[in-house]
């Protein structure tokens, strides 16, 4: 159950190529397991897993009580990875994201006590309930996946990936995330209610106790790394390249947005593309996989103009239009 | 720039160049510019030296082909039209700046649009002008379809006010400038006179008004074009004006103080004249516009000054005859194979024209007096005369451009003719020493201006530029009348081998001729032939815009201002997928063009009803392979191509069942 059979990289050996279908058995069974957890939501575990192999950060966006942090922990526990969980509150400080130097008296020199962000997973809770200057800590984490704290730049370990929880309804008390902040993120995942066979399943499999608890690892951090490296010589065709920077564009040029999508974006979209192949088990990106994850990976980056907004505008509602504007490449 | 809007300002200033013509060259240039702006996508850096290149490429442009007039300096840079320069100079800046890429190209091309109208309207000063046919239509409808066309960032009523106000603002300030240059142009051509000074007072002639000796030609000039002389063969002097009063260096009288009358074509052109033995009829085209004046030779017979309004002429003075037309200005005259045919200009010498043509000045230094007699005085009659005089010039002199006169002479010409060493000098010396010597030992002469004609062209065509200005004189011989002298080293006549014309200029020269040419075809079409052409541009206009809106634009998209299209498949993979949409479209389920394969497949696979359930199923067989083929990277094998191609005829086969049935 830990294995992937046959294949797990030898230190300094290089790492043979896995063939789409073993990469495909894998993902698949950290889906189920996921499964076992969060009942009735196949295609959001699908979306977080396609993040995780892509190496990007995923944010949870979603009413209260869905199994958002329920799920952060399940992904955890299935790749055998540490697990840290930060709750923001108003009053947390960036040190203590990051870590700080504590002065020990006895020798009289500073150690460095390392934050909560020195982990494999990390569950970022209720991120907009923390001022923006402790959102802030999370920029240079995310997206370089190290810290610099007192000048001393400090790697995190890999994989690193962040899961952040977000409530849309509250507005009091919250500080909405900047744009710089949400770009970082690969996707946005909303989760919805459960549909009522599966919310049946819910209360009867909390029974006795928490499936959470029964969850066994499924893959090491080194294959979850390994399974990273091998979404990157997933083939894009330049025309399909060219169709994400086409959708891009007519982000870029529309007069209801005042910011489009950011290279970041179109750079997120090709691995989680590239990601979602492997996934299906190909070794090549279609339009299709560009098309299904457009709205997740793009929607959270614009930022509409108050006049749309007012007008009802949504972000997927632009995403949409300019997926049906765009031409396919065939 | 869109090609909407470089379309209205090439039409704009072709527009302004049809009308101004031959006045203002460089419009044209602005035209090609402005058309150039839309196939190349060429951005201006907006830092330091970058900036000025197109600066100084405009003004080096302006002032070598404002040489297109033939002004009299000898230096290339020469003081250019006025009215001319500095609007060029920032019409060209605006035509440059459209070229940058803005933030909103929109609002860059509603003001480039406000220009282009501004010109326009300024062009079409007057609507009966023939070209204004052609180019109003056009005009009108690059307008409107770049208005339609622009479309600002933002949508809101900024941008349409934008828009309506440009429409006003061009009407209004194309109007105004209409007044401003069309009817004030006096008033702003007697500024531009004034600054140059009085020492080259063109008025509507190219020639000095007061021939001057001094150290260099007066009359110099570029290889600019003045006339074009056809189907002529005699003497090469075309005289322009002629001058008998000299006094201190300088030749009179000046044009005002010359009297003129109206050149009635009985004068010029008297009855019976044509039948004189020999007679040629030559045509001749005036290329240039600030000049007046009606060259011919001088035993022309009989003159036809064509469409020329108010022509006038002092036959007192044996010309000049003046005609102010606008170039190409064509006129002709007969003149006979005798080159000592008595015609019009030759003004029967009265007393009062012999006394005049014998004038001395006071002061004239005495040693010319002795000089002429010692040339001349043993020869017993006129032509004897010239003909001494002629040659102890030619022998003693050479040709030089340059001439400083020596102090201690009171004349620049008694300078040339009595410094030791012989000094050489220019064509004006040697035409002013021949008419003084001569006059010295009694023999009434003239002294001439104009041009001579030498650079054949081919086919009877002889081409007159500026450069070829010369100056001669004129001798009465008893018994024959008014004869020409030359007495100008043959190797000083300016040009005797034409230095070759550079290339650009000889390019710019054809190019002219062409936009003549097509004027002048343009000019003789009948009204119906004008509407079909007129009906023809336009029809293929909007065919082009539906082309393009419609059909090419399904294909491509659009990435920032340029259409884009994908890079194309392998040919055999292109265009088995093409069978493929045939087939699918045949059955009445047409691929969209924003769908790829596989996705719409599994839409129809859902909403299919049963009978085509089978086609669907091979389209998903094909759409697999295809992808495979087209993005998996690798190319296409013959085994998958087999299996594209065995898939495809299934379908058509299957399609065209159902289309039979």
């Amino acid at each position: 159950m830990t294995a992937v059979a046959g294949n797990t990289p030898q230190a300094g050996e290089p790492s043979p190529v896995l063939s789409a279908e073993t990469f495909a058995r894998n993902v698949e069974r950290i889906e189920t397991n996921l499964q076992r957890v969060i009942k009735g939501k196949p295609e959001s575990i699908r979306l977080l897993l396609n993040a995780l192999l892509a190496g990007g950060h995923t944010l949870l966006e979603d009413v209260p009580g869905t199994g958002k942090t329920t799920l952060a922990k399940a992904l955890a526990r299935s790749i055998d990875g540490e697990f840290r969980r930060i709750q923001f509150t108003p009053d947390l400080l960036p040190a203590d994201v990051t870590g700080s130097s504590f002065y020990n008296p006895t020798d009289g020199s500073f150690t460095f006590r390392e934050g909560p962000i020195f982990t494999n997973v990390l569950l970022a809770d209720e991120i907009n309930r923390t001022s923006p200057r402790t959102q802030s800590a999370l920029l240079e984490v995310m997206s370089e996946a190290q810290a610099t704290s007192e000048g001393v730049r400090r790697d995190l370990p890999h994989p690193f990936f962040v899961v952040a929880t977000q409530n849309p309804s509250d507005y009091h008390g919250t500080y909405p995330l900047p744009e710089a902040q949400l770009d970082r993120f690969a996707v946005r995942i909303t989760l919805g209610y459960p549909d009522l066979a599966s919310e049946v399943d819910i209360l009867f499999s909390q029974n006795d106790r928490h499936p959470l608890e029964a969850l066994e690892p499924v893959l090491t951090t080194r294959e979850v790394v390994y399974l990273q490296e091998q979404v990157k010589s997933v083939r894009v065709d330049r025309t399909v390249a060219e169709y994400i920077l086409l959708l891009i564009d007519e982000t870029r040029r529309d007069a209801r947005l005042r910011l489009g999508i950011s290279p970041r974006g179109s750079l997120s979209l090709y691995r989680t593309a590239q990601a979602r192949a492997r996934m299906e088990a190909r070794d090549f990106v279609l339009p299709e996989d560009i098309r299904a994850l457009a709205v997740p990976v793009l929607a959270h980056r614009l930022q509409i103009d108050t006049k749309a907004r007012y007008g009802g505008i949504l972000p997927h509602h632009i995403i949409e239009e300019a997926l049906e504007k765009t031409p396919v490449p065939r | 720039m869109p090609w909407h809007t470089a379309l209205a300002v090439f039409v704009s200033f072709g527009a302004l160049y049809t009308t101004a013509g031959n006045q203002v060259p460089l419009l044209i240039a602005f035209a090609f510019i402005a058309l150039a702006s839309y196939f190349v996508s060429f951005r201006l850096v907006d830092r330091g030296a970058m900036r000025l290149l197109p600066h100084l490429f405009l003004l080096g442009l302006v002032v070598v082909l404002n040489q297109e007039e033939p002004t009299s300096s000898d230096a290339l840079i020469g003081p250019p039209r006025q009215r001319a320069i500095f609007g060029l100079l920032y019409a060209g800046e605006a035509v440059l700046q459209f070229w940058r890429q803005r933030r909103d190209p929109a609002t860059t091309q509603l003001y480039a649009l406000m220009a282009a109208g501004m010109v326009f309207l300024t062009a079409s000063n007057t609507f009966e002008d023939g070209f204004i046919r052609w180019w109003a239509p056009v005009f009108a409808l690059a307008a409107s379809v770049s208005l339609l066309l622009t479309r600002p960032r933002k949508i809101n009523q900024t941008a349409l006010l934008l828009r309506v106000g440009a429409i006003l603002m061009a009407l209004g300030l194309g109007a105004a400038s209409y007044r401003g240059v069309i009817v004030y142009r006096g008033e702003i051509l007697d500024l531009g006179n004034r600054l140059i000074g009085d020492r080259f007072q063109f008025e509507s002639t190219g020639m000095s008004q007061q021939p001057q000796l001094g150290p260099t030609f007066n009359l110099r000039g570029t290889p600019v074009r003045v006339l074009r002389v056809r189907d002529y063969g005699g003497i090469p002097h075309l005289r322009g004006l002629s001058f008998d009063y000299y006094q201190g260096g300088m030749w009179g009288p000046t044009s005002r103080e010359r009297t003129y009358q109206t050149a009635q074509p009985s004068d010029i052109a008297p009855v019976g004249s044509e039948t004189a033995p020999g007679s040629v009829t030559s045509t001749v085209t005036r290329l240039v516009n600030n000049n007046a004046l009606v060259y011919t030779p001088l035993n022309v017979a009989a003159i036809d000054l064509g469409e020329a309004e108010g022509p006038e002429w002092s036959p007192v003075a044996g010309g000049p005859i003046r005609a102010r037309v606008r170039a190409p200005y064509e006129y002709t005259f007969v003149a006979p194979a005798n080159e000592t045919y008595q015609g019009l200009l030759a003004t029967p010498l009265t007393p009062e024209l012999r006394t005049r043509s014998l004038q001395l000045p006071q002061e004239l230094d005495p040693r010319i007096k002795e000089l002429a007699r010692r040339i001349a005085g043993k020869a017993a009659n006129s032509p004897a005369r010239i003909e001494a005089v002629a040659a102890y010039l030619l022998e003693n002199h050479s040709y030089s451009l340059r001439f400083t006169p020596k102090r201690g002479f009171n004349d620049p010409l008694a300078a040339f003719l009595l410094a030791e060493p012989k000094q050489g000098a220019h064509c004006e010396y040697f035409a002013s020493a021949a008419a003084i010597l001569l006059r010295c030992v009694g023999v009434p002469t003239r002294y001439v201006t104009g041009y001579f004609a030498h650079e054949g062209e081919g086919s009877g065509v002889t081409i007159v530029r500026q450069r070829d200005a010369h100056a001669w004189c004129e001798a009465w011989v008893d018994g024959i009348g008014w004869v020409t002298v030359e007495a100008t080293p043959a190797d000083g006549r300016p040009d005797f081998e034409p230095t070759p014309v550079e290339p650009w200029r000889r390019a710019y020269e054809v190019f002219q001729d062409a936009m003549e040419a097509l004027a002048a075809w343009m000019a003789n079409l009948s009204p119906a032939q004008i509407n079909t052409a007129i009906g023809t541009v336009l029809a293929g206009i909007v065919v082009w815009g539906l082309w393009a809106r419609f059909i090419r634009l399904r294909r491509g998209a659009r990435f920032g201002d340029t259409v884009f299209s994908y890079t194309a498949a392998d040919a055999d993979i292109a265009a088995l997928s093409r069978r493929f949409e045939a087939a699918f479209a045949r059955a009445g389920l047409p691929f969209p063009a924003q769908r790829p394969y596989e996705e719409h497949l599994t839409a129809l696979e859902a909403t299919v009803p049963e009978e085509q359930k089978p086609l669907v199923a091979l389209g998903r067989t094909f759409a697999r392979e295809y992808n495979r083929t087209r993005f998996g990277g690798s190319s296409p094998d013959t085994r998958a191509i087999d299996v594209l191609r065995e898939t495809v005829e299934t379908m058509d086969e299957l399609t065209h069942d159902r289309s039979r049935r």
